[in-house]
C-alpha cells in the first residue's frame, strides 16, 4: 500500500514537474541528487566537475519529463540520463579515445572477498583510465551487457569486452595490493 | 565463471552511496531552468497575439462590411428624390411649346385659379416627396420602386396639367374656364387615389415584415434592394443622359 500511494505521489510530481512547476521539480532534484552525484563521481574524479555534469544532466531530466513514459522506475530513467551525459562529458571534454584492440582473456579471477569501504572503492575505480573506467561503471555497476555499451560509446563489443578485461585486470592487481597493505597494517 | 566477489561488493556499495550537492547547485539549476522557461514563453504569447489579432481583423472588416451597405443605400434615395425634381423642372418647358395651341390670357384672368391650382400642385409635390423620403428611409425597394413609378406618372399627369394651365395662349375664356375646371376635377380626383396608394399602413407593415426576417432573409432581400437601387439609378441616368 505504501509502496503504490509512494508511486501515486511521483507521478503527480512528475506531472506538476512537467508544467514547470518549480517547487514539484525541486522536490524531484532534492530526491534523487545525492544518489545521482554519487553516480556522476564514480566516472568523473573531480567532484566539482562531477557536480556540473549532474546539473546538466538534471536540465534535461525535466527539459524532457513530457517523454518519460512512467513505464520504468523513474529513478532508472534519471540514472540512465545521468550515465549518458557523464560518458559524453567524458568524451567530447576529455576526449576519450578507445584503442580498438580486440585481443582478450576470458579470465577467471581469484575470489577476492575482502569488503572494502566505498573510499577504498572510488579510489581504485578513480585509478582506472577513462576508457576502462566507463566500461567497468556500465558493465560492473549499472549493468549493461557489451553490445549495449558497445552502442553507447560507439565502439566495437569486442572493444568493449577487451576494456572490461584490462580494467579488471588492474583492478585485481590494485586489489592486491590494497589487501596487503591492509595486512601489513593491521 | 566465477564471480566477482570484488565486483558485487563495488556494486552494492556504490549504489548505497549518496553525496550531497553544494547547496548552490540547485540554484544554479534553477536559473537554468528559468532561462529556459523564458525562451519558451514568448512563442506562446505570440501565438495569442496572433489569435487576437486575427480577431480584431474579422470584427473590423465585418463591421466595415455591414456599415457600407448603409451608407449604399442613403444616397439612393437622395439621388431618386433629386430626379422626381429635375424632372418636373425639365418636362415642364418641353410641353410649354408643345402645347403653345393654348391661350396665355388666363394667366392674367385666372389668377386665383392659377395660383390655388399651383400652390395645390406644389404642395402635391412636396408631400410627394416627403412620402418618398420617409417611406424610402423607412424600407424596402419595392415599395420604393412602385412608388417611384407611381411618381413618374403622377408627374406626367401633373406636367400636363400644369401645361395645360400655363399655357392658354389663343383659347377663350371660356376653354380657359373649361380646362381650368377639367384641371381642377382631374386633380382632385387624381391626388387622392396617389395618397391612399402610398398607405403608410402598408409601408409599417412591410417593416414589421422585415424585422421578423431572419438572417439570410436579410442578406437575400438586401441584395434584391441594392440591385433595385442600383438599377433604378443606372435607368435614371440613361434617361438624363
Amino acid at each position: 500500500m505504501k509502496i503504490i500511494h509512494l508511486h501515486q505521489e511521483e507521478t503527480e510530481l512528475i506531472k506538476l514537474a512537467v508544467e514547470n512547476n518549480r517547487q514539484a521539480q525541486q522536490q524531484i532534484y532534492s530526491r534523487f541528487s545525492s544518489k545521482m552525484l554519487s553516480v556522476c563521481r564514480q566516472y568523473i574524479k573531480d567532484i566539482q566537475l562531477a557536480e556540473d555534469v549532474m546539473i546538466t544532466a538534471f536540465m534535461k531530466v525535466f527539459t524532457n519529463l513530457n517523454k518519460f513514459e512512467h513505464k520504468g522506475s523513474f529513478e532508472g530513467w534519471i540514472r540512465r540520463i545521468m550515465v549518458n551525459e557523464c560518458i559524453s562529458y567524458l568524451r567530447v571534454q576529455k576526449k576519450v579515445k578507445f584503442t580498438e584492440d580486440e585481443i582478450y582473456v576470458e579470465e577467471s579471477f581469484n575470489a577476492i572477498d575482502s569488503k572494502f569501504s566505498i573510499d577504498q572503492i572510488q579510489f581504485l575505480i578513480d585509478a582506472l583510465p577513462d576508457g576502462y573506467k566507463m566500461v567497468f561503471n556500465l558493465y560492473a555497476i549499472e549493468g549493461y551487457k557489451h553490445n549495449e555499451i558497445a552502442k553507447m560509446l560507439g565502439i566495437n563489443e569486442g572493444t568493449s569486452k577487451s576494456q572490461l578485461s584490462h580494467a579488471r585486470k588492474m583492478l585485481q592487481t590494485q586489489i592486491t595490493i590494497l589487501k596487503k597493505q591492509d595486512n601489513g597494517t593491521e | 565463471m566465477e564471480p566477482n566477489n570484488f565486483e558485487k561488493d563495488f556494486r552494492e556499495k556504490l549504489n548505497e552511496r549518496k553525496i550531497d550537492p553544494s547547496d548552490k547547485a540547485w540554484d544554479r539549476l534553477d536559473a537554468m531552468l528559468s532561462v529556459a522557461e523564458e525562451k519558451k514563453q514568448p512563442k506562446k504569447k505570440n501565438k495569442w497575439i496572433y489569435i487576437a489579432a486575427s480577431l480584431v481583423g474579422f470584427l473590423l472588416a465585418g463591421t466595415f462590411f455591414f456599415n457600407q451597405k448603409k451608407t449604399i443605400e442613403n444616397p439612393k434615395n437622395s439621388v431618386v428624390v433629386k430626379e422626381n425634381i429635375k424632372k418636373d423642372s425639365t418636362v415642364k418647358p418641353a410641353f410649354n411649346i408643345i402645347d403653345s395651341a393654348k391661350t396665355e390670357i388666363a394667366i392674367s384672368e385666372k389668377d386665383a385659379t392659377h395660383t390655388s391650382v399651383k400652390n395645390s400642385i406644389a404642395k402635391k409635390i412636396e408631400r410627394n416627396q416627403n412620402t418618398n423620403q420617409t417611406s424610402k428611409n423607412e424600407t424596402n425597394q419595392v415599395a420604393e420602386s412602385s412608388v417611384i413609378i407611381k411618381n413618374n406618372q403622377e408627374k406626367q399627369s401633373i406636367n400636363n396639367q400644369t401645361s395645360v394651365v400655363e399655357n392658354p395662349k389663343n383659347s377663350t375664356v371660356d376653354q380657359l374656364l373649361n380646362s381650368a375646371e377639367k384641371t381642377v376635377v382631374a386633380e382632385n380626383s387624381a391626388k387622392p387615389k396617389s395618397k391612399v396608394k402610398v398607405n403608410a399602413n402598408d409601408l409599417l407593415y412591410q417593416v414589421d415584415g422585415e424585422l421578423e426576417l431572419s438572417f439570410r432573409e436579410k442578406v437575400i432581400t438586401n441584395v434584391n434592394k441594392n440591385y433595385q437601387t442600383v438599377k433604378v439609378a443606372l435607368a435614371n441616368r440613361n434617361q438624363q443622359e
